[in-house]
Order: structure tokens, then C-alpha cells, then sequence
């Protein structure tokens, strides 16, 4: 019956291949496309070695979770697109079920090194015109049991009954704020037309705890309307062909983020709408980062993603069944388990493996054919396959990836990754937090290309294993063999930063880095911002763009002026945040035309002169004592920012200090062309700093050598006139 | 006189109670042969049209309006009253009420609609009203305090009963409120009488309900051990308290709720311990065998304890302890002794409460089922709400007094008559 079924959607594929939509009513299969890349680097150093829709979860490859959700819900034919290890994508998906004939779902594997974000997907599936009918688009770091029939139902019905106005129907879950399975970066609010479901406004809430809503979604066609924020985004949608074409036509857009907010945007104009779907059972989660692989993970374990659970075997490998037994406690083929030894709740331990005596496991998954010794404490630890563990080892929420090695008398403790290949101890403690990884941290500076090739880069490192340091003995143990990820030399909180990246705490919210996060960080494309944020974002790009045309052509500076001029008015944004817009686009220019790895100097050398071109412009504004405060708090505001922007992409080291010195330097080339007055930089020097960074900046050498001096100065000045 | 009889009663060990407002003990006879002419109260013989007739009567003469039984019985449970939720008592009142106060119809209400339940809380709630009620009170000319106050009290505790058939502690609640009421002396002035009277309700509260509690959770702690898996059923105050008490006493266990159809119970108490760090499974009575064999004990809560040693509890109870028996796991019923009853009851048959029927119907995606079974001639529901478990399932009591078996109930009973006195 699989069989007919398989035969029947590749005979109605091939025909179809040419994009033009067959007759309504007719019955299409149901396609998909599973986007098999997260384009951000969050699992990093891990992804080094094994792309993320490989990663195992519950012993099983994430893409498969995603691949049975997308069979088991009717979907027919699928499009897998790889970029980072294409490749070990393909031969994975070569070995599994689904490229067998009997398999009810056709997988299609799409491989180009050239996509670098969603958006590029789609331009690409809309360029070969793979699909003739709604898809279903997840990641392939989607777990989930939802059936979304109704949905499609409901997306069918919608699209019949009002021609091609809807778009796309997101898939939400009903989950209270704070939920395990809801990602703190992915918590989201969302306005809807509560009796259409149309989607009004989608917001990332990102911590903050003020949001401010569009007036037009209030006098939208429906008197009722909800707000939500007790949903959660489980990254399916249910799309139409239209998406890609869009895609197509807005070559700006990256993300899903993007596209639903440049949608939302445009509805007037464009009249397309986005739909919801909001399922109160069903279990659907992105794997984002660690904290989400930890919770979805335990989620797996326990049960809530029947009927994928672990015992099923749904991948239908050889040797991978296991039993299940009292207090989500699962056992594959072969495990042994020494005398004394509890598995406490909420185990799974893969075929093959040895567990010896004394040992207490609660929590935790292990993977095939991994030894573990005597009296070892394992609690929410996730060890992958063929991975030793020594005696009296204590491990707590860490992952520890294939084929690591821990020696004896080791505690790693919460949050710590040792990713492929590494060897750990004996009798060491590896704070929380820390990451060891076989790929030294500097690797990545040198060679930036890197996301473009994959499978040339892993000869490269090892060229360049050759010249490397030697393993830190204090960090990795006696015998140890890895590197701490992300050097040690940085302070304590580019640690934490760290942490973010991988586990996804959010530590200081910072609106403006996690925007990035979903974006490709390759160093020379310009950071393209999202259409439509806000109107201060707005403005930015536009003066950015006034300005650079305005260098390029050799614009007076009375005409920028009058353009920027313009803009304050059209975007309704006040004088000060003018003047802020415009400090921070000069000063993020250099960074603009050179990328972000320029050096300080580098950076100085080219600021300068564009300070002396845009001195008029400056000048126009900064004129009362007021505003000369106020651009001096801009320049302070975004150098800290920088600084915190800087540290999570960790390229420099010791930035702090650099921008200190940085700091002084661009102050006094303002000072020199006399757009500030040595009165009101005192002035700003002693208001009481507002932030701990503040205060530590003030205390910055340079500065105070700087403040003494224009302070010595004006006493001068004021003999002078006695 | 009222003492000298209990004392009589109690001396005699004659358990047969003698009721005809339901709880408060009149004058009975004793035959010059020593037994007791035996009077059945009568809300366990609905049935039985003479004592309806009777029954109407009494309301009429109170100016208490009659509940309408709600019908389709289960014939076994026919001597039973049954109301529907849906038909409060409180809508058949004229407002405002001359005769009842509100204090006392909002209690009604609460207690019809099940929004106050557990016998604690009902008894407190009881209490609560009165105070309220004896506060408000003045005493008409040429009557006596200690008199019209029983006397006024009548009406809304037959009002109360109406709404839901007393419990054993409130029965006990009220019956102490009239010993005080009476045993104030005709000479007090009616301001120091009721003060003395608030002042007696307080202490009843605080020493009957609050020390009870703290009494029997410090000795049963003594009964937690670290490594302990404790099954608990429904939602017991009093059984919540003691795991919180012993989770802050830093014992290390692990605990078991089991609950039941159609009130679900349970999840308020898991709600309640989950709060407090208390690491939880959460099971359905149906799967009580399953999950016993890893238990080490049992901590049942008691709506009463039956002068024969019986435990009167919320329907399920007795099949735990049961199934707890068969697998030899201890069986321990925490009850203060402001519960225990005199009455005797060896089954759940003669004296029971039903439940409005309608609460077993359930609604799964949107598909409702018994949505009409009214109409099948042939199906009854049957909604009880208390059943009684034989001591020889019971291990040990846990009361303010220490820790007993069953078998001394009656014991405790002289002892606290002796009290009373």
C-alpha cells in the first residue's frame, strides 16, 4: 500500500515538474520543504563536526524527528535543502527508511553551498518552481507530533474561498509563558482577528516587559481581536507557492521573521494575509540551542512526543529498539549494568553500552555503545555514542559529544559541552559553562571563509592542528586533549556570552544581537537589516544611505542636511534621536564599508576623515548645550554597545580596552573641529554614569587624561584673561 | 439534660444515635429494659413518603423552602436525597430573606455549587457564618438569650442541610455552638454573651482545626522516612499539610497522587505540592495497582471516623487501602478528632451523599457522552460521594492525640464527652 502510494506521488511529480499549477479541485500531494540548515552558528564548536539536523536527540538524528512528523501528516514528497556538510546530510538521509522505494514520503536532497539564510532557500525552490501546491515548511530541527490536517483544512478552505489572499498559516501551540519547551528567544506575541485567526501583529517579545502595538491592527475590519502571548511557535507553517514568489520579489527578505513582517506590513498594499492555527494538544518545539536540546530532550523522554518515542524505533534501524519500563526508564540491546547501580527516572541508554557498579543516572541520555565506570552520578547529562566515561565521575546538564573521553575523578558542572574528540581529566572540575572543543578558538578568525566550504575546511584544520599549541593542562586535565572554545585570555562575562550562544541564556537582552542571531554572520555581506522594525531603525538606514550617496557623489553637506532634515519629518522622530541616529551611523560607517574585523586603529584612521567631511552636518545640529549632551550620551551609548556587540562575536581580543582608548581618540577629533565645547565634555564627564559599563568607561585612563587636560586648559585659559 | 445523657450513652456503649433535628441529641428513651428504641434520621429514608410528609412539615414550619429532588436514582440508593447543581435552593428564596441570614444563604450557595468542599473548610466556613450570624444578632424583649439564639439557629442549619447534607464535622461543629449558646447564664448581659460566644467559636477553630493539624503533622513526620514514596488520595488539607511540613523538615520522599472521576481533586493537591518543590507523580484511581508495588505508604485522609472504627471517607478511599492491604504497604488515615462520630456504619449503602448525577458526563472533543441519559430508561448514574473502609485495612490513626488503631475510637469518643461536660 506505501508502495502504491510512493509510486503515485512520483508518477504526479514528474509531469509537474513545470511549475504550472494543475487544475483545482484535483488532489495534490501534500509536499514539504525541510530546510536541513539553521544558518547561525549557535551550536558552535559542535556544528563544526556534525551539522545540527544531525545532532542526536533520544539517539535519534533531529532531521529524522522532522522527516516522520512530515510523513505522518500526510506529507508526500519532501525537499531536504542542505548547505553546511551537505554531504553527511545526504549520506544519512541515503541510509534512512525514507530513501527506501517503500517509503510513503519521496525525499528530495537539494545540496548548494550558496544558501545563506531561508529566504535563499525559497528564492531557489521558486527559481527551479519545485512546488505546485501548499507546502509545509519546517526546519529540520523540528520535533513534533502535531497533526496538521485541520490546519491545511482550514489554509485550503481559506485560499478557495477568498482567492489567494492568505499566504501562510503558522502553526502555534497553546503554552503557558514560561513553559520548559517555550525558547526564551523565540517567546513571541502575537494580535489576531480572533474570528478569521488572521494574524494583525507578530512580535518577538525578547524580554522586554513594555511592547508597543501598531495602531492599525485596533480599527482592523473585525471588532474582535486577541492578543496573545500564551502561544508558541513551532516553526511549521503551512505555505502556499505565493511564499516563494514573494520571497523572489523581496530579495531582502532573510528569515521567516522577515517575511511575515514585511507581510504584515504591506497587507494594505499587497493584500496578503497571514493566517494561525493554534493547537491545544500536540507537542511541537524548535531545537534552537541547548537549553531547548536539553528540554525537548527530557520532553522526549517522558513522553509527550508520542508517538515518537524512543522505543518505537520509528527510524527503523537495525539493533535500535529497546524496551521501556517503569519511570520512563529505556534499555537498547546489550546494555549492561553493573551491581548498585540506579537508574533513577526518565532514562534512555543505547545499545551496547556498559554501565559498571555504583552508578546513579537520572535524566539523562546515553548513546550507543558508550562504557561508563564505577560510581559515576549522571543527571540530565547527554552523552552521544562511543563516548568513555572513567570512575567517579560527576556530570550535571552537559553534553558530551561523540566519541569524548573522561577520565577519572572528573565533575563537570551545569551547562558544559565537550564537543567531538575530547579527552577530559583525570581529577579535574570544569566550571559551569565551559565549552572544550578539539577546534581552537582562533581557527575560526583565520579562516573566515569558512561557511562556504565545508568539506575543504576540515583538511585545513588539520593542516593546521601541526602548528597549534599545546592542550592547557589546567583546563583540560593532565591528559586532556581539546581547547576551551572562545580563548581564555577574555573576562568573566564573555564567558556568559558564551553560555548564551550555546545554551541560549539570554543574560542581557539585548534586542539588537539577537536580532542578528537568525541572520548569517559571514563577514562581507553587510548586516541587512530587517524591513520594518521601527521608524529610529528606519531612519537609520536612510540617513546611512544619505550619507554614503552623499560621499560618493559629493553632496554638500547643506543638502544632506536638508535630506536628513526631511526624513525627521516624514518619520515623525524628534531632534535628539536625530542626532543619536546620526552619531551612531557615522560612527558604525567604517564598520559598514571595511566589515567588523577592523582593527582599532584601522578604525580611527578611517573615522577621521569623515568626521572633517561631516563636521557641517554635525555642526547644524549640535548647536544648544543641550544637544552637544545629548550626542556625547549617543557616543557613549554606542560605544558600549559595540562593546557588548563585539564580545559576542568575539573576533578581537581585549576589545574593552581598544575601545576605551577608541573612545578618547574619536572625543577629541570632535573636540578638535569645535562642533563640542571643552564645557560641556566636563559637563557630560561628572553627570553621574547610569551603568556599571559607564562607570567603568569614565574610569578609563585615556579619558581622565583627556578630562585633566581640557580641565588644565581652561584654568589656563581663565588666568589668561586675568 | 443533655450531659447526663451522653454520659449515660457513652457509659452504656451504646452506639445507636438518636437524632431528630438531625445532630442534636434530644431526650431518648430508655426502656426499663435497656434498649434503645431505634429512630432512623431522616434523610436516609426519602423513600419512605411518611417521613417526606414530615419532613415538608418542619420546612414549612421554619419558612425554608423545599430542594427538589432531582429523581432518576439508582433504585439501591433510592432512601437517598439527590439535587442537581443546576437547581440551587437558593433560587427558591424570596429576597431579601426574612427568615434566613445571608451570611448563611451564601454558605448555602457555596456549598451547593461544591465551591467550598472538604469537610475542614466546610466546618470553618460553618463557623465563620456564625459568628457572623451571633454578631448580627440582638435578642428580642422577653426572650432569652441562650434560648431564641438556639432556637433562630434551627432554620438555617435545616437551610444548610438542604443544600448539602451535613458532614460528621460539622454536625460535631454545631453541636458544641448549642452546648455554648445554652450553657450561658440567663443573668449575662447579650453584649458579653456574644462575645463569649465569638470567643468560643475562635478557640474551637484554633484549637480543634489549626493545633489539631500542627499536633498530628509533628507526629506524623516521625512516620516519614527519607526514601519514602507516600501515596496520597484526592485532596486532604489535612494530609497536604503534613507532606509540606515534612518537606520543610527536609525529609527526602517522593509522592504519589491518585485521583478520581468526576471531581478531580487530585490536581488541586499535586497543585499545592508541586508548588512547594515536592517532586510528584500523578496517577487515576484505575491505575492504583500499577503503581503500588513501588509505594511505602499510604496517607489517607478521613471525612469521619465511625464509632466502630470504620473510616469515612471520599468514595475510593477503601478500595485504595484494599489494594494498599494486598500488597502490604502500611495504611495510615490522618484525622483530627473534632471528625469522629458516633454513629455506626458498616457499609456505604445506608447512610451516604449522592452527588448531582450530571457531573460524571464529560465532554472530549466536542463530543459529549450521557448527554441525554435521562432518556434511557434503562441507565442510572450513580455519583456517591463518600464510602467507609473496615479498620482491619487501616494500620494506625493519626490523630491530635497521638497515634491510635481504629479500634479505640469509641474511647477517644468517652474521653471527649467526659470534656464536654
Amino acid at each position: 500500500m506505501a508502495a502504491k502510494v510512493a509510486k503515485q506521488s512520483r508518477s504526479a511529480g514528474v509531469p509537474g515538474r513545470k511549475g504550472a499549477p494543475e487544475q483545482e479541485g484535483e488532489e495534490l500531494p501534500l509536499q514539504a520543504v525541510l530546510v536541513a540548515d539553521s544558518f547561525n552558528r549557535r551550536f558552535f564548536p559542535v556544528t563544526k563536526d556534525q551539522p545540527r539536523a544531525l545532532l542526536p536527540l533520544g539517539n535519534v538524528a533531529m532531521i529524522d524527528y522532522t522527516l516522520e512528523f512530515l510523513t505522518s501528516t500526510g506529507v508526500q514528497e519532501t525537499f531536504v535543502f542542505c548547505c553546511w556538510m551537505a554531504s553527511k546530510i545526504k549520506d544519512h538521509l541515503l541510509k534512512s527508511k525514507w530513501c527506501r522505494p517503500t517509503s510513503p514520503n519521496t525525499v528530495h536532497i537539494i545540496t548548494s553551498d550558496l544558501y545563506r539564510s531561508l529566504g535563499d532557500v525559497l528564492r531557489d525552490v521558486d527559481a527551479k518552481s519545485l512546488l505546485r501546491s501548499d507546502f509545509v515548511l519546517v526546519y529540520g530541527d523540528v520535533v513534533s507530533n502535531i497533526d496538521v490536517s485541520q490546519a491545511l483544512q482550514e489554509h485550503r478552505h481559506r485560499r478557495k474561498m477568498e482567492k489567494n489572499i492568505s499566504v501562510m498559516t503558522m502553526i502555534f501551540k497553546e503554552s503557558s509563558p514560561g513553559h520548559r519547551s517555550r525558547c526564551e528567544e523565540d517567546d513571541i506575541i502575537v494580535a489576531t482577528d480572533s474570528r478569521s485567526q488572521q494574524i494583525l501583529h507578530y512580535q518577538k517579545t525578547q524580554g522586554l516587559k513594555k511592547l508597543q502595538f501598531p495602531m492599525n491592527i485596533f480599527h482592523s475590519g473585525s471588532n474582535e481581536f486577541e492578543i496573545r502571548h500564551d502561544l508558541l511557535d513551532c516553526h511549521i507553517s503551512i505555505c502556499s507557492p505565493q511564499v516563494a514568489e514573494l520571497f523572489t520579489d523581496n530579495f531582502d527578505y532573510q528569515t521567516r521573521n522577515d517575511f511575515v513582517r514585511g507581510i504584515l506590513v504591506n497587507e494594505e498594499i499587497l493584500g496578503n494575509q497571514i493566517h494561525m492555527h493554534v493547537t491545544k494538544d500536540g507537542y511541537g518545539a524548535r531545537v534552537s540551542n541547548l537549553l531547548m536540546y536539553d528540554a525537548v530532550s527530557s520532553d522526549l523522554v517522558r513522553r509527550w512526543v508520542y508517538p515518537l518515542t524512543p522505543e518505537a524505533n520509528f527510524t527503523d534501524q537495525e539493533g535500535r529498539g529497546c524496551t521501556y519500563s517503569r519511570h520512563n526508564v529505556y534499555r537498547g540491546p546489550g546494555v549492561t549494568l553493573g551491581h548498585g547501580s540506579q537508574m533513577e527516572e526518565n532514562v534512555l541508554i543505547g545499545s551496547g553500552t556498559s554501565i559498571g557498579a555504583n552508578c546513579c543516572i537520572s535524566n539523562s541520555v546515553i548513546g550507543n555503545n558508550c562504557t561508563i565506570g564505577d560510581k559515576v552520578i549522571l543527571d540530565h547529562a547527554y552523552i552521544w555514542n562511543d563516548v568513555h566515561i572513567s570512575s567517579n565521575v560527576t556530570i550535571s546538564q552537559t553534553v558530551v559529544c561523540d566519541r569524548a573521553e573522561v577520565k577519572e575523578g572528573v565533575t563537570l558542572n551545569k551547562q558544559c559541552v565537550l564537543a567531538f574528540n575530547v579527552v577530559i581529566g583525570p581529577n579535574v572540575s570544569l566550571p559551569g559553562g565551559t565549552v572544550i572543543s578539539m577546534h581552537h578558538p582562533e581557527e575560526e578568525e583565520e579562516d573566515d571563509d569558512e561557511f562556504l566550504s565545508d568539506d575543504a575546511e576540515v583538511g585545513q584544520t588539520k593542516d593546521k592542528k601541526g602548528k597549534q599549541k599545546m592542550f592547557n593542562p589546567a583546563e583540560v586535565g593532565a591528559e586532556g586533549k581539546g581547547y576551551v572554545w572562545k580563548a581564555s585570555s577574555l573576562d568573566d562575562t564573555e564567558d556568559e556570552e558564551l553560555t548564551q550562544c550555546l545554551w541560549g541564556l539570554v543574560l542581557n537582552p539585548d534586542p539588537e544581537s539577537d536580532s542578528e542571531d537568525s541572520e548569517p554572520e559571514g563577514p562581507d555581506d553587510p548586516v541587512i537589516p530587517s524591513p520594518e522594525m521601527d521608524d529610529v531603525k528606519v531612519v537609520q538606514m536612510e540617513v546611512l544611505g544619505t550619507l554614503q550617496r552623499g560621499l560618493e557623489e559629493n553632496i554638500s553637506c547643506d543638502n544632506l542636511v536638508l535630506e536628513i532634515n526631511s526624513l525627521k519629518y516624514a518619520y515623525n522622530v524628534t531632534l535628539k534621536e536625530v542626532m543619536q541616529i546620526l552619531t551612531r551611523v557615522v560612527l558604525e560607517y567604517p564598520f559598514q564599508q571595511q566589515g567588523s574585523l577592523i582593527t582599532a586603529s584601522q578604525y580611527v584612521a578611517l573615522l577621521v576623515p569623515l568626521l572633517k567631511i561631516w563636521s557641517p552636518v554635525f555642526k547644524n545640529y549640535v548647536k544648544r548645550a543641550q544637544d552637544q549632551l545629548d550626542c556625547l550620551s549617543a557616543f557613549e551609548e554606542h560605544f558600549l554597545e559595540q562593546e557588548n556587540h563585539w564580545a559576542a562575536m568575539v573576533k578581537v581580543k581585549a576589545l574593552t580596552m581598544v575601545f576605551f582608548f577608541l573612545l578618547h581618540q574619536v572625543l577629541k577629533e570632535m573636540y578638535d573641529l569645535e562642533i563640542l565645547e571643552e564645557e560641556m565634555i566636563l559637563r557630560w564627564f561628572s553627570l553621574e554614569p547610569s551603568t556599571n559599563q559607564s562607570r567603568k568607561l569614565r574610569k578609563n585612563q585615556g579619558l581622565q587624561k583627556l578630562i585633566q587636560w581640557f580641565e588644565e586648559a581652561e584654568e589656563s585659559s581663565e588666568e589668561d584673561e586675568e | 439534660n443533655v450531659g447526663i445523657l451522653i454520659r449515660l450513652r457513652a457509659d452504656s456503649h451504646c452506639h445507636i444515635k438518636n437524632e431528630d433535628d438531625q445532630w442534636q441529641i434530644k431526650e431518648h428513651f430508655l426502656t426499663p429494659l435497656g434498649s434503645v428504641v431505634k429512630r432512623l434520621p431522616e434523610h436516609i429514608q426519602v423513600d419512605d413518603p411518611d417521613v417526606l410528609k414530615k419532613l415538608a412539615k418542619k420546612l414549612e414550619r421554619q419558612q425554608i423552602p423545599r430542594r427538589l429532588d432531582y429523581g432518576y436514582k439508582v433504585s439501591l440508593f433510592s432512601h437517598l436525597l439527590q439535587y442537581s447543581r443546576k437547581a440551587p435552593l437558593t433560587q427558591q428564596l424570596s429576597i431579601p430573606s426574612a427568615v434566613i441570614h445571608p451570611a448563611i444563604v451564601r454558605l448555602g450557595l457555596q456549598y451547593s455549587q461544591g465551591i467550598v468542599a472538604g469537610s475542614n473548610a466546610r466546618s470553618i466556613a460553618l463557623l465563620h457564618a456564625f459568628k457572623q450570624v451571633i454578631s448580627d444578632y440582638t435578642t428580642p424583649s422577653n426572650e432569652e438569650l441562650s434560648r431564641d439564639l438556639v432556637n433562630k439557629l434551627k432554620p438555617y442549619i435545616s437551610f444548610l442541610n438542604q443544600c448539602r447534607p451535613l458532614s460528621a464535622s460539622m454536625g460535631n461543629a454545631i453541636k458544641y455552638i448549642k452546648k455554648e449558646i445554652s450553657n450561658i447564664p440567663s443573668q449575662f448581659k447579650e453584649d458579653d454573651a456574644k462575645k463569649k460566644l465569638l470567643n468560643c467559636i475562635e478557640c474551637f477553630i484554633e484549637e480543634k482545626i489549626v493545633l489539631a493539624a500542627k499536633a498530628i503533622a509533628k507526629s506524623s513526620i516521625e512516620k516519614i522516612n527519607d526514601g519514602d514514596v507516600i501515596l496520597v488520595y484526592g485532596c486532604s488539607s489535612l494530609v497536604n499539610h503534613i507532606l509540606c511540613e515534612a518537606f520543610e523538615k527536609g525529609r527526602k520522599f517522593r509522592v504519589i497522587v491518585v485521583d478520581s472521576r468526576p471531581r478531580l481533586e487530585g490536581r488541586e493537591a499535586l497543585r499545592r505540592l508541586v508548588q512547594k518543590g515536592i517532586s510528584c507523580t500523578y496517577v487515576l484511581i484505575s491505575a492504583v495497582s500499577y503503581i503500588l508495588p513501588e509505594v511505602s505508604k499510604v496517607f489517607l485522609g478521613a471525612h469521619a471516623l465511625l464509632a466502630n472504627g470504620y473510616v469515612m471517607s471520599r468514595v475510593g478511599t477503601s478500595q485504595i487501602a484494599l489494594v494498599a492491604k494486598a500488597f502490604n504497604v502500611p495504611v495510615l488515615v490522618c484525622c483530627e478528632t473534632y471528625k469522629f462520630c458516633e454513629r455506626v456504619q458498616t457499609d456505604s449503602f445506608v447512610s451516604n451523599e449522592l452527588d448531582d448525577p450530571d457531573d460524571l458526563i464529560v465532554t472530549r472533543k466536542g463530543e459529549t457522552q450521557l448527554k441525554d441519559w435521562q432518556q434511557v430508561p434503562r441507565l442510572g448514574l450513580l455519583n456517591l460521594v463518600y464510602d467507609v473502609t473496615p479498620p482491619d485495612f487501616v494500620d494506625l490513626v493519626i490523630t491530635d492525640l497521638g497515634m491510635i488503631p481504629c479500634t479505640s475510637v469509641p474511647v477517644v469518643l468517652r474521653v471527649k464527652n467526659v470534656d464536654l461536660l
